[in-house]
């Protein structure tokens, strides 16, 4: 069955997995304080983007976070991250969270947490290391 | 004690500077070199200026030590993490952060931060408090509008409070009808019954003088 995703943050990598999430069959509300940040996605039936702050409940709340099935926080601070995905997880009771974080220890400290965090820093490292060998 | 406060803004500027006065060991951490050097201007060498949600600053700071994290940032995210990172990280005992957003007040404690401050909050409950918004419901109207059922909320500051229905200077074609009591029983607006804080006041009245019957019951002493 289709999900809804919200999807806070449209950079190239908020945008990436929201094309990835369409492309599955997901349905797919992305969420961008910057319009221009939207040029990255083509439009979509499944797809809603809103200009708002994503990282207050207000915010989420507009974005229909009480009925979504997955929340994924991807801006650009890992602050921003941390508290949506914690309003997301906490306040709204959405199933499944994931929120980038750049910090690798935060990152543990969040999985510790109940969070599932994600670290591109510590992902593209590992990759450089694989890559040079 | 020994206290970090992450932000040097006016809140966390003012505030290390008291915590020092007051004979305590203080460190700031602030991201901003200017509002950094400002302050260390002021407080001295207390002041390093990077990012006060890392876990490596933090650290530095002495944060493995310390009996109290204060986050006064102007970003109710920042404010969380580092209270989240010295709590989880550092084992730090108390933890307190400016909340900017009311909403995020409940989710901050339910996360573990000790103590909330909510400058709106704060500020509402004063206003609340000093001017009490308006307090007259209309209930319903009668006779084509002509004549109508009000119902009005009693603001503890309220100048009635503590006197009786029967001194009340009740204006013409109005009548005084019920009391409900904060804890839900109701009383008629007998001449000897004595008005409560958190009374709500039952009364028919005539539109024309309804401001009148507003006047007297929420005017303040």
């Amino acid at each position: 069955m289709a999900r809804k995703v919200v999807v806070l943050g449209c950079g190239r990598l908020g945008a990436m997995v929201t094309q990835s999430l369409l492309d599955q069959g997901d349905s797919v509300v992305v969420l961008d304080h910057v319009t221009e940040n939207f040029r990255r996605l083509r439009s979509h039936e499944d797809l809603q983007m809103l200009v708002l702050d994503g990282a207050t409940a207000d915010g989420l709340r507009r974005a229909g976070i009480e009925d979504a099935d997955v929340f994924v926080a991807l801006a650009a601070q890992d602050t921003t991250n941390a508290l949506a995905a914690q309003i997301a997880q906490i306040t709204f009771n959405v199933p499944s969270v994931v929120c980038r974080l750049n910090d690798p220890v935060r990152r543990d400290m969040y999985r510790g947490l109940g969070l599932k965090p994600v670290s591109p820093t510590q992902i593209a490292a590992d990759m450089v290391l694989e890559a040079g060998r | 004690m020994y206290a970090i406060v992450v932000g040097a803004g006016s809140i966390g500027f003012h505030l290390a500077r008291e915590l020092l006065a007051s004979g305590n060991e203080a460190v700031v951490i602030e991201r901003d070199p200017m509002r950094a050097d400002a302050c260390s201007d002021s407080l001295g060498s207390i002041v390093i200026t990077s990012d006060g949600t890392e876990p490596t600053v933090l650290r530095e700071a002495g944060a493995s030590r310390c009996d109290l994290l204060v986050a006064t940032t102007g970003n109710d995210g920042v404010n969380l993490v580092a209270c989240q990172v010295v709590k989880h990280v550092f084992s730090v005992p108390r933890t307190m952060s400016v909340v900017w957003d009311p909403e995020n007040a409940p989710l901050f404690k339910h996360l573990g931060v000790d103590v909330t401050i909510s400058a709106t909050e704060l500020l509402l409950a004063h206003i609340e408090d000093e001017l009490p918004t308006d307090s007259l419901v209309h209930v319903f109207s009668l006779r084509g509008g002509t004549c109508g059922v009000v119902c009005v909320h009693l603001s503890p500051t309220s100048d009635v409070v503590g006197r009786t229905v029967g001194e009340l200077a009740i204006p013409p074609g109005t009548s005084v009808t019920a009391v409900i009591r904060k804890d839900g029983s109701t009383h008629q607006a007998s001449r000897d019954l004595r008005f409560e804080p958190g009374d709500e006041v039952l009364a028919v009245t005539t539109p024309e003088q309804e401001g009148a019957l507003r006047q007297v019951l929420a005017r303040r002493p």
